[in-house]
């Protein structure tokens, strides 16, 4: 009895667990349900208690169906399932679930006695169970009067729909010959219901007995449930999610839409009506309609060559390898297309992945294509046909029709009196015989697809092949994953030839052809074609995904890629993972979180059970590659849906547990150079569950970001930190908002860093942090007036020398006072302003605050320049500069040299140009969007008024009021309006001049600074006079004295010093 | 006609100004004279010259010197702005162009080459970088095809010969011309004032 806390096995009579002391269970052996201690029957079964498992001596008398799994399960399966439970437990899957239930077992149960009751439903689920296990589906629950069976996990299979529903069709099939026969031997009705829904489970715990416990996810279980339900007897009903999966497989119908308990909407739903025959996932391609075939050209040429060689009577073997998906099937089809006329036979087989291929079925396909036996012909026409083709061939092979009878399971004499492996021995040799006969006919082309499927008797038909034809007209052409080895690799004639992904120009071809003139996000096909990394069908299947989606996608106002990885490609990638011995596919799941590249260091300290073998073997099959040797060894997945599907194939705590291992290990590895890595520290850790650690690093990499001037990437991890920050204290939440809007406001995201502060303020005035809110009131003060807002901007002023009452010496108080001055000078308030600005001078430098100092030379110098004094103006912003550049304030310093530049334009236009020069460079560099537009004007400016330039004069101003616009600079923006004003009115466009004006004014009058309400007051009075209107001129004219007025600025001031900030 | 060039006679004229009284080249006989074509107060740049130059004015005068502006105003604009604004020198009207012409200056269109290169510069111009995508590039600022007004500084000596000039074009192909500034006129006028005396 295994302990469900530690997975000890106890003796069968024990009570507690010997290893841990947890008290245990008792479980009924017959349906694993947990029993109460003193039970002497299930109460879920009915079983005795204690009774024998019901596989070795079944309970004659139970008057239940039988309901232990692993005594239904055939041994290969239950050995597949067992050998690799460890890796399976904890996944996330794809699965197709089935539900089949009988219906009228009520009814029958009450007319029929147990023991025939028992009997009639073993044969119903006796059915039911061989379909599923042929198909290597599991069945997981008896549900009183049915089953519930999973395809797709505990054994991963990338066609669980495709052979779920083969599984029920077969079922259905064999249980409506046993209906009938109930019918009418008895009298009976009995018939079964089967449903089907395609959709993610956890897989929980795997059993001893092959039960798995699983975790339904959304509606995938419940789904199914409810579709048997309203399935009609007999019949098999699939979800739209299943549908989608088998579509081409087989012939379906829909019907519904069905309200169904549980779903808010109607769901539509398909009838199955038929199988369409064995198909291949190219031929349901093929009949949707092929892209067009691009970039394999050398490929083809290659295989024409061969084909050339082998038709003047020197066989060749041809191995095309390559991963799923890659086009291998395709390519062969071109090859047949481009042989045409060429005179030749073509005989092509598939190996295929179900359990339904008998020993020899792919080389039985070739001898049916050869003899042309059709998938409907009866016994007694195959025989004919195999008698006539074999003696038509060549009379000689006539000992091989007994042989070849006994492949198709047709009656035959001769074949007697062999034991297994003389038959064996035989069937080869007939197979080869038989190829090789039809050789002698004319050049021949074998094809054998999938051939890593291949049964073991197939393959050795195919090899004793492989070495007959080397002096005969044959190609024999085998695809495979890569991966797999063929016997013949070895042989003289053999050629391998490796399928690459393709180029990206040819992928993009293919992705274009694919969504067309769809209207699709921008950047969607090349977001397509990155992620498809080469491999056609995962190009095809994500354009595809992407051009269904898309509308509705768009009508949400989203784009549909949302990293989402179509199921077809997840299940594909699912299976090929799951394929993997254990200890490869543990090793890849650590590598998936690792990240897309990883140094063999990082693996090595996270897992150091994972040998350099492993990951050799991991190259060798082609799922990584190594990336660099030097400075150290480079893992790098060769497909980055790989990496994906593994990593989302893990539950998001075993994720989280590697994630941590790896944050550790990173932290251990770059102990010295922490900064390298905090990016990815920060995503280890945010990823496993430890906050507090990855908001340190992602703090860190946002300073990091900052101090680079990479705003838009400060803010990203910025972001992420206050994301993550929801439990952390009232202090960190502050901290973090405030830095997010520092970054923002950095990168001139106005209204951005106005909500990140506007957050954080009431954060610090709860815990009492005086400085820290006077500080943001300081900071939102400059972003409201930045975006035009005034009144908002004055009052946080107020409030910030308010909160900090007394404790008015530090810092924060500066900053406040020199802000306080800034404005006050903008506004017009001359001597005012002074008196702040030399205020915070004072306290700046006493506290050795830079930026205050810097900033406070700017406000005077300005001052000293509106009021007539220009040299000892110039003087003081130089002064500005000069703190600000060699303090590092990248800002200070650009409000310095704009200023400058307009200073000095008057009287020296080359440094005024250096100035704005100089002023540009910084601005671009450390990404100061909003000084960058003042920068603009100010050289828009230079080129009106010094060089006459009004071509460049509009384009700098245009920049400028553009870039306003998408800042929300609305203290800036009338501006750029006021000089394309200007540049009209000087070409004498006296209409076009009057509208910027007064769109400047608009904004003017709501900012209320004097330096732009005048230019547009003069610019709209001297347009009046132009076009002789004199009273409207003198209304205008009378606000422009009212500025000058209240400013103490002359027009001359206002004309010769245009902009200052 | 050709641009006047360095001793050359001064062209003389006469013309209305916005003070009232009509003003001569020959009224100033005996001094140097700055004689400055602008837009005039219609236009804002030329505005911003005024300004400027205002500021050097009264070392001008120091040296004996006047400055005559000669705008396109037509006489009671002129008026207007001289009754509104603090102008300190004569404002001289020639709305016909009639004085600019016989100092060599001309309206002038520019060659098709010249407005394809500035359409091309104002396409292919760097554009700021930003966070949310290329922005798209507002083609007001393709070249209208706009003419383009001889700018003209001419310093006359006391004998009325032409002893500095700064005339043509704004735009040359090689690119702006700049404005001569206060330092440099006065620079003239002591030059020559000096060797005058």
């Amino acid at each position: 009895m295994s302990c469900a806390a530690c997975g000890q096995e106890n003796r069968p009579s024990a009570k507690f667990c010997d290893r841990c002391g947890v008290p245990l269970a008792a479980r009924c052996n017959a349906c694993a349900a947990e029993l109460r201690p003193d039970a002497k029957f299930c109460d879920q079964c009915g079983g005795r208690v204690g009774s024998e498992p019901a596989g070795a001596a079944a309970p004659a008398a139970a008057s239940r169906p039988p309901r232990e799994i692993a005594g239904y399960t055939p041994r290969h399966l239950a050995e597949k399932i067992l050998t690799s439970r460890s890796a399976l437990e904890g996944e996330r899957k794809q699965v197709t679930v089935l539900f089949a239930d009988c219906v009228g077992f009520t009814a029958l149960s009450a007319r029929l006695d147990p023991e025939d009751l028992h009997e009639l439903m073993d044969g119903c689920f006796r059915r039911l169970l061989d379909a599923v296990h042929r198909y290597e589906g599991t069945v997981n629950q008896f549900t009183g009067d049915g089953v519930m069976a999973l395809f797709g996990a505990p054994i991963a299979h990338e066609d669980h729909a495709v052979r779920a529903v083969a599984a029920a069709l077969t079922a259905q099939v064999g249980l409506a010959e046993y209906r009938q026969r109930l019918a009418s031997e008895r009298g009976l009705d009995l018939a079964v219901r089967i449903g089907l829904n395609t959709g993610p489970v956890v897989v929980g715990r795997i059993g001893d007995d092959l039960r798995m416990d699983y975790t339904a996810q959304g509606e995938t279980v419940n789904l199914a449930a409810r579709l048997q339900a309203v399935a009609p007897p007999g019949g098999v009903l699939l979800s739209s999610a299943t549908h989608r999966l088998v579509d081409g497989y087989f012939r379906t119908e829909e019907r519904g839409p069905f309200s169904l308990k549980g779903l808010d909407q109607p769901v539509p739903a398909y009838d199955v009506v038929g199988r369409r025959g064995r198909r291949t996932r190219f031929e349901v391609a093929l009949e949707r309609g092929l892209t067009p075939f691009v970039g394999r050209d050398r490929e083809l040429a290659f295989l024409l060559d061969e084909f050339e060689c082998a038709r003047g009577g020197r066989g060749r073997v041809v191995s095309i390898a390559g991963n799923g998906g890659v086009g291998k099937s395709r390519l062969v089809h071109e090859l047949r297309r481009s042989l045409g006329d060429r005179p030749h036979t073509y005989l092509e087989s598939h190996c295929r992945p179900h359990g339904e291929s008998l020993p020899f079925a792919p080389a039985a396909e070739l001898v049916e294509a050869l003899l042309e036996i059709a998938e409907g012909d009866d016994d007694s026409a195959r025989a004919e046909k195999i008698d006539s083709g074999v003696r038509h061939l060549d009379a000689a092979l006539e000992w091989t029709i007994p042989h070849v009878r006994h492949l198709f399971g047709l009656e035959a004499d001769g074949a007697g009196g062999l034991d297994d492996a003389q038959r064996k021995r035989r069937m080869i040799e007939a197979l080869k015989a038989l190829i090789l006969g039809a050789a002698g006919r004319g050049p021949l082309v074998l094809h054998v697809d999938d051939l890593q499927w291949a049964d073991a008797s197939s393959e050795e038909a195919f090899a004793a092949l492989a070495d007959g034809i080397s002096s005969r007209p044959v190609l024999f052409v085998s695809s495979y994953r890569t991966g797999y080895v063929p016997p013949w690799q070895d042989r003289a004639n053999h050629q391998r030839l490796a399928v690459s992904p393709l180029e990206p120009e040819h992928t993009s071809q293919m992705v274009h052809g694919l969504i067309g003139s769809a209207t699709v996000a921008p950047g969607l096909r090349e977001l397509v074609v990155e992620r498809s990394e080469g491999n056609p069908l995962f190009a095809e299947e994500l354009a595809t995904y992407v051009r269904d989606r898309e509308p509705s996608a768009s009508a949400r106002g989203e784009t549909a890629d949302d990293g989402a990885v179509p199921q077809t490609i997840q299940d594909l990638l699912t299976a090929r993972i799951d394929r993997l011995p254990d200890a490869l596919k543990r090793t890849l799941q650590v590598a998936s979180v690792l990240g897309r590249e990883f140094p063999r260091t990082l693996m090595e300290a996270v897992a150091p059970e994972a040998s350099a073998a492993e990951l050799d073997d991991l190259v060798r099959r082609e799922i990584l590659e190594e990336k660099e040797l030097f400075p150290e060894v480079t893992y790098r997945f060769t497909h980055v849906l790989t990496r994906q599907v593994a990593y989302e194939g893990m539950l998001l705590r075993a994720r989280a547990d590697l994630h941590a291992a790896a944050g550790r290990a990173l932290e251990r590895l770059h102990a010295s150079r922490i900064d390298d890595v905090v990016e990815q520290l920060a995503e280890h850790y945010a990823r496993s569950g430890n906050p507090a650690k990855a908001i340190e690093y992602l703090l860190r990499a946002g300073d990091r970001a900052s101090a680079l001037f990479a705003h838009g990437e400060a803010r990203v991890y910025y972001r992420r930190a206050l994301a993550l920050a929801g439990g952390a204290a009232a202090s960190e939440r502050r901290r973090i908002s405030e830095k997010l809007g520092d970054a923002a406001f950095a990168a001139g995201a106005l209204d951005d860093a106005s909500e990140r502060w506007a957050e954080a303020l009431p954060l610090a005035l709860e815990e009492r942090d005086h400085r820290s809110a006077a500080a943001l009131h300081t900071k939102l003060a400059r972003a409201c007036w930045a975006a035009g807002r005034r009144d908002d901007a004055l009052s946080h002023l107020d409030a910030g020398i308010e909160v900090l009452g007394e404790d008015s010496s530090n810092l924060e108080a500066a900053r406040s006072y020199q802000e306080r001055g800034r404005v006050s000078l903008r506004l017009g308030d001359h001597s005012v302003a002074r008196e702040w600005a030399e205020r915070a001078l004072a306290l700046g430098e006493r506290l050795g605050a830079a930026d205050v100092v810097s900033d406070a030379y700017n406000t005077l110098g300005v001052g000293f320049a509106r009021a007539g004094d220009i040299e000892r103006g110039a003087e003081e912003v130089r002064r500005s500069l000069d703190t600000a550049l060699a303090n590092e304030l990248g800002s200070a310093a650009c409000r310095a040299y704009t200023n400058l530049a307009v200073i000095y334009a008057g009287f020296d236009h080359d440094r005024s140009a250096e100035y704005c020069r100089a002023g540009i460079a910084l601005a671009e560099r450390i990404g100061d969007r909003l000084q960058q537009s003042w920068l603009y004007c100010a050289l828009a400016g230079g080129h009106c008024s010094v060089a006459g330039d009004y071509d460049e004069g509009i384009r700098a101003a245009e920049s400028a009021a553009d870039l306003d616009r998408e800042l929300g600079q609305r203290n800036h923006l009338p501006i750029p309006l006021i000089l394309l004003g200007q540049i009209h009115q000087c070409r004498t466009d006296l209409d076009a001049s009057e509208q910027c004006y007064r769109e400047a004014l608009a904004v003017a009058e709501s900012v209320g600074e004097p330096q732009m309400l005048f230019p547009c007051y003069e610019g709209l009075a001297t347009l009046a006079i132009e076009r002789g209107d004199d009273a409207g001129a003198a209304g205008w004219l009378e606000k422009s004295r009212e500025a000058q007025r209240r400013t103490g600025w002359s027009s001359d001031t206002f004309m010769v010093l245009p902009f200052l900030c | 006609m050709a641009s006047l060039r360095v001793g050359d006679k001064a062209p003389a004229f006469r013309l209305p100004t916005g003070q009232g009284s009509e003003v001569g080249l020959d009224d100033y006989r005996g001094r140097p004279v700055v004689v400055w074509f602008t837009k005039g107060m219609a236009c804002p740049f030329c505005r911003q010259h005024m300004s400027h130059l205002a500021r050097g004015y009264p070392s001008m005068r120091e040296l004996g010197a006047e400055v005559l502006e000669v705008t396109f105003s037509k006489p009671d604009r002129a008026r207007f702005y001289v009754q509104n604004f603090t102008i300190p020198w004569p404002y001289l009207c020639d709305p016909d162009y009639a004085v600019r012409r016989e100092w060599g200056l001309e309206e002038r269109s520019h060659s098709p080459l010249y407005y394809v290169k500035n359409a091309f510069l104002g396409m292919t111009m760097e554009q700021p970088p930003n966070d949310y995508g290329a922005s798209s590039p507002t083609m007001g600022e393709m070249t209208k095809l706009v003419r383009d007004d001889d700018m003209g500084l001419f310093v006359v000596d006391r004998d009325g010969i032409v002893r500095y000039a700064f005339s043509g074009s704004y735009m040359t192909e090689g690119g702006a011309r700049k404005m001569p500034s206060n330092e440099e006129v006065l620079r003239e006028l002591e030059r020559f004032a000096a060797k005058g005396s």
